[in-house]
């Protein structure tokens, strides 16, 4: 399984750094933090590799392939998948509907046999279909697979574009503050998901808010602040760091 | 000839600035088409007839003209986009209802004049010529272009040194950020549309001059033109629309003069298509047209 | 019956013609393009058609694919730059491609026959082939439908940055919308040439783009059932009364209005999609029924 790695990355919006460069690395089979105070740059970071925003400097790389310069779409098809922190569903769609759209990437048929109907597009559907009914189960949600997605609760919305994201089986999955507005035992559910997933073989960037999250999951973690890495390596150490506690209770104090 | 066409080709071009320039206050501010402005620059028309040949004195008649065309485009917005706008992401859905109003407008005329076309009385404006350097300028011509030159001064000055200029770039910019501000959307939009209504209005009377005929489809060519003004000019962009306009005049004029006559249309629409290819944002143009999938 | 067929049969045909456009504006607007090319591309498929039957003595059912093709390549080709642009400059975009079309079917008057058009289209087209192709289009929407394609459409028009995020090539997307697109109204557009006898290029103008917007506003712009449902009321409509007749484009304005802001899915979605709640609901019930004789089996 390939692995996902940022090196010097940096991107300046005019005058403002809000990544200077940055060096990271995301490894298959395990769960990777990224934490920081509001406005840090973690967003930016994601953006950057997802393909959103181009880079100022830098390199990112994912099997030792770059992938800075490519569109959103080959990221995607790179095995780099992700989710928005500000929830990006498909509103009118079902929630059914939302995850089956997360397996494009791993269709067979082609134009015409989907315009004609020819057994190829029918059988792509129907995989997809109990492949997403797997999903909802193990995401608890198949009760609401034929509600209208912009109609959930907040949590369950989070969940969708979880299902969404690691449907077409990526590499590497950006979590982009997934547990944000979820009560514990809610979050504690996804954590058990999200180990499951490392152990399959895929590489987790966990992006959070929350501190106690990330280094209860996670086997390495990096720290940003106002676009710089201020610190990284094992949770317990991090977490003594006095560059981190000075960032931390200089904001929200988490 | 050549400098004779190029002075015929400003003067339309500077209407067609007039026409342009609500056109684009409107995309600017709220983001959305509104393709009922050709229907208003045929009311203007409209209402300045009626109003000199029921007598009255013809300023008095495009005051009044330009006064009705401001309050129809206020009601455009309260029809059209108001509704549409609460609910978000009404590009489209305004673009729609947009061109419901221009077809309601345009029935309306329709009815009104019989399908006919109109001209103004005889002597509603001197005709008098003038010879400059060898060129043939009417009066109505040196009118135009001056009352076009006061009006367009008069307008980047407000929207540039007065505080309404400011609440409108603020509005532009970011209506939440805008509103916590304490600027009032609502009276900025409402403000926006009666300006170009009303300039809307003032382009129909001087084309019902300049060629001496009213019509109820007048409108529509004018706003197909519009399209092709602002995006050269860059949607949204006051200096674009306006030097966007009196290229396309020139071109027009030129096209008309020297290449055979039934392929200005598809030069200028060429045109267009040139521009979206080379320079999809226009020649001043700062709001974004190229679509997702690229990196910023 | 039969006497009811002959009495209404110019506005069954006027309205499976308008369906096979319905399907052409839909597809596009379907997929988040804000096409309003289709009236460009009925006049190409629709003069194809229209000089190779009078001209030449290429057989009629080539003419007729000849324009398909023709209007899908020009749908294709249209793209290229299309796809770059968003939603106001896509709609100005096509809108420019529709004016172009029409002055150089003006201008090439000993081609096109200028603003007088072509006359004497041999009349092969009746009601039964036009039903066949609206149920061949039909069926071929209704694939799409069920297909990724269709989800992709659903995806991009819904949120392009997340179908962007899944892999979904925003541009090709696109460009297939505006093949699709073209070639239906190519193919609707030729049709219409052999029905009608005589064409003109004032017959894809403004009104053309007003009428089929309207159809597919009124009718729905993401189910089978929506430009159906607005063919049938447009078509309707005039019927009931005379001055709905008489002042047709005002009705269609007031209609365009009245829709887009207090029923913006459309007649024909919105149908649709109470049944799928309908449904929706039905199924929840019987799960939550079924769980309580779990419970009480459980606990008893």
């Amino acid at each position: 399984m390939p692995s996902l790695r940022l090196e010097n990355v940096a991107k300046h919006f005019g005058g403002l750094k809000a990544v200077d460069k940055v060096t990271m690395e995301v490894l298959p089979g395990e769960i990777t933090g990224l934490i920081g105070p509001n406005g840090a740059g973690k967003s930016t970071v994601v953006n950057m590799i997802s393909g959103v925003l181009a880079l100022t400097e830098g390199d990112i790389t994912v099997d030792g392939v770059s992938v800075a310069t490519d569109r959103a779409d080959i990221v995607s098809r790179k095995g780099v998948a992700r989710t928005f922190q500000n929830i990006r569903l498909l509103p009118e769609a079902t929630v059914l509907e939302n995850v089956l759209i997360g397996f494009h990437r791993r269709e067979e048929a082609g134009v015409l046999s989907q315009l004609l109907g020819l057994p190829s597009a029918r059988r792509d559907t129907k995989v997809f279909e109990e492949k997403a009914w797997d999903l909802l189960k193990r995401f608890r949600m198949e009760e609401f697979a034929e509600f209208e997605a912009g109609n959930l609760a907040y949590g369950h919305q989070r969940r969708v574009e979880m299902m969404r994201a690691i449907a077409a089986e990526p590499d590497i999955v950006l979590l982009d503050e997934p547990v944000a507005g979820m009560n514990d035992v809610e979050s504690d559910e996804l954590a058990v998901i999200f180990r499951e997933l490392a152990e399959s073989g895929m590489g987790l960037l966990l992006i959070e808010h929350n501190v106690g999250f990330v280094t209860r999951l996670c086997k390495k973690v990096y720290v940003l602040d106002s676009g710089r890495m201020i610190a990284s390596g094992d949770p317990e150490t991090v977490t003594r760091d006095p560059q981190v506690v000075a960032a931390y209770i200089g904001t929200s104090g988490h | 000839m050549l400098s004779q066409q190029i002075l015929n080709g400003l003067v339309s071009g500077s209407v067609y600035a007039l026409f342009s320039l609500g056109f684009t206050l409107i995309f600017g501010v709220q983001k959305l088409l509104n393709f009922a402005h050709g229907a208003t620059f045929m009311a203007g028309a409209f209402i300045a007839y009626y109003c000199t040949i029921s007598g009255l004195p013809f300023v008095m008649a495009i005051g009044f003209s330009m006064l009705a065309t401001g309050l129809i485009a206020i009601l455009i917005d309260l029809i059209a986009f108001r509704t549409l706008r609460k609910r978000g992401n009404a590009e489209f859905p305004a673009l729609v209802s947009s061109i419901g109003v221009d077809l309601i407008l345009v029935s309306i005329a329709q009815q009104v004049s019989n399908t006919q076309v109109l001209n103004f009385p005889f002597g509603t404006f001197p005709i008098q010529f003038y010879d400059v350097f060898g060129l043939r300028i009417s009066l109505l011509q040196i009118v135009i272009l001056a009352t076009v030159a006061v009006l367009v001064a008069a307008l980047i000055f407000y929207l540039k040194k007065t505080t309404f200029g400011r609440q409108v770039r603020a509005v532009a910019t970011n209506e939440r950020a805008a509103a916590l501000l304490g600027v009032n959307a609502q009276s900025v939009y409402l403000q926006t549309f009666f300006i170009a209504g009303a300039l809307a209005g003032l382009a129909g009377v001087l084309i019902g001059l300049l060629f001496n005929s009213i019509q109820f489809m007048m409108g529509e060519p004018y706003m197909l033109r519009a399209f092709v003004v602002v995006v050269i000019g860059g949607l949204g962009s006051v200096q674009g629309a306006i030097v966007a306009s009196l290229l396309l005049g020139v071109t027009q004029s030129l096209a008309v003069a020297y290449l055979p006559s039934g392929l200005t249309d598809a030069i200028i629409f060429g045109l267009l298509f040139l521009v979206l290819l080379v320079r999809p944002n226009g020649l001043f143009g700062d709001i974004n047209a190229v679509a997702g999938g690229t990196r910023q | 019956m039969i006497q009811m067929y002959y009495a209404y049969q110019p506005i069954i045909d006027f309205f499976l013609l308008s369906v096979g456009f319905g399907y052409s504006q839909q597809i596009a607007l379907r997929a988040g393009v804000f096409s309003i090319g289709t009236a460009g591309f009925a006049a190409l498929g629709s003069y194809c058609v229209a000089i190779l039957a009078t001209k030449t003595g290429v057989p009629i059912f080539l003419t007729v694919i000849l324009g398909t093709v023709l209007a899908a390549a020009v749908g294709g080709l249209l793209a290229l730059p299309l796809a770059r642009l968003r939603g106001a400059f896509q709609a100005i975009a096509t809108l420019a491609f529709v004016q172009i079309i029409l002055s150089l079917l003006l201008y090439g008057e000993g081609f096109t026959g200028g603003a007088l058009g072509i006359v004497g289209i041999p009349r092969e087209v009746n009601t039964w082939i036009l039903l066949i192709m609206v149920g061949l289009i039909m069926y071929v929407m209704w694939n799409i439908g069920r297909s990724g394609m269709g989800r992709v459409f659903n995806a991009l028009r819904q949120e392009e940055s997340v179908a962007s995020s899944l892999g979904v090539n925003i541009g090709k997307y696109h460009i297939i919308a505006f093949i699709i697109s073209g070639a239906i109204a190519g193919l609707f557009g030729g049709l219409q040439s052999l029905y009608t006898f005589q064409i003109e290029p004032h017959n894809y103008g403004f009104h053309f783009i007003v009428n089929m917007l309207t159809i597919v506003i009124l009718g729905g712009r993401t189910t089978l059932l929506g430009p159906i449902m607005g063919a049938l009321i447009m078509a309707i409509l005039p019927e009931i009364a005379r001055p709905l007749a008489e002042n047709r484009q005002a009705v269609n304005g007031v209609i365009l209005i009245l829709v887009i802001t207090f029923l913006p899915n459309g007649v024909g979605d919105e149908i649709v999609f109470w049944f799928r709640r309908r449904k929706q609901a039905r199924q929840q019930q019987k799960r939550a029924s079924d769980k309580e004789g779990n419970d009480a089996v459980t606990s008893s």
